[in-house]
């Protein structure tokens, strides 16, 4: 149609084909590494273990500051005495508070490097 | 360059040993046409590299998938227009319509690229931009890449009937948009 060729047919990009061309290469580059990387995934039964001991913790450090229970005749214990068992148990914190730092540092790692697997749709060409 | 003969790559990409050359070699012969395609459809050069980037990896990660039932450049393109469509969808608000975009798009044509605002390529992106997303990748398909509208039938998943409709449709749109503003 003669009309048709005053529509022009470049576009008025200025990337020259050597730049695409060079963007075209990293992105097969890249694409053939991402695959290459390597997935680490958890069992299930790994994960439960994980989070089942990381529950334990929990409530271990929970149980511990709410205060000792079942004690004596309810009388106020000399305050040397109680900055110390505070002491004790800030410290018994502390450490639970730690471990569950590492316990729960150790999933999300891995729990990160799954959840970087690409999950990619059906790209069969069957229904094309 | 000539080519590599589709069911030759095809069975390249199938089998582990061969594929990742044979994904090279893909990329190579039709990689400049992709990005070309997905930066119609997406207007940003940035924007354009992500969704190449995505259409790379997809086609590498799903080679083994493909059956040869179509034509490589079929399911390459189909990859690339889901891969476009979804960088566009990242710039939508809920419940936006990527339609609702040509404004935006063609606010960020001169904006982010260094274009002439008044030449006839800058206006007819511009023109472009009016159309419905998919009247607009149906209409590049035939118009830029040349593609039979049976291949363009396949990638968008219209009918034949209705894409020769839209394109005249089109054109006669993007026709009116060149001499309003006095091409």
């Amino acid at each position: 149609m003669a009309q048709e060729n005053k529509i022009p047919r470049t576009m008025p990009y200025r990337e020259s084909e050597q730049y695409i061309a060079s963007l075209v290469e990293r992105c097969t580059e890249q694409a053939v590494n991402s695959s290459k990387s390597r997935r680490i995934t958890i069992s299930p039964a790994v994960r439960i273990a994980a989070v089942a001991a990381a529950v334990a913790v929990v409530l271990t450090v929970a149980l511990h500051l709410m205060g000792p229970t079942g004690t004596d005749s309810g009388t106020t214990s000399a305050p040397a005495e109680l900055t110390a068992q505070v002491a004790t148990d800030d410290k018994t914190a502390d450490s639970n508070t730690n471990a569950i730092d590492r316990l729960l540092q150790d999933i999300s790692d891995e729990e990160a490097q799954s959840l970087a697997c690409i999950y990619y749709a059906d790209y069969s060409d069957a229904d094309l | 360059m000539a080519k590599t003969p589709d069911i030759e790559l095809a069975q390249s990409l199938r089998d582990p040993l061969t594929r990742e050359q044979a994904f090279r070699t893909l990329m190579k012969e039709y990689g400049h046409s992709l990005y070309w395609h997905i930066r119609r459809i997406v207007v940003s050069h940035d924007d354009a590299e992500d969704a190449l980037q995505e259409t790379a990896i997809k086609v590498y990660q799903n080679a083994h998938k493909f059956k040869g039932e179509s034509r490589l450049s079929t399911w390459l393109y189909r990859i690339a227009t889901n891969e476009a469509l979804l960088v566009l969808r990242s710039h939508t608000r809920l419940f936006q319509s990527i339609d609702s975009l040509g404004d935006t798009l063609a606010a960020r044509l001169t904006a982010e690229n260094d274009v002439d605002s008044n030449s006839a390529e800058t206006l007819m992106q511009k023109a472009l931009l009016t159309l419905p997303t998919q009247q607009r990748i149906a209409f590049n398909l035939r118009y830029y890449d040349d593609l039979p509208y049976e291949e363009i039938a396949r990638i968008t998943g219209k009918s034949e009937g209705t894409l020769k409709t839209n394109y005249h449709y089109a054109t006669e749109r993007i026709r009116k948009y060149l001499n309003d503003n006095s091409l």
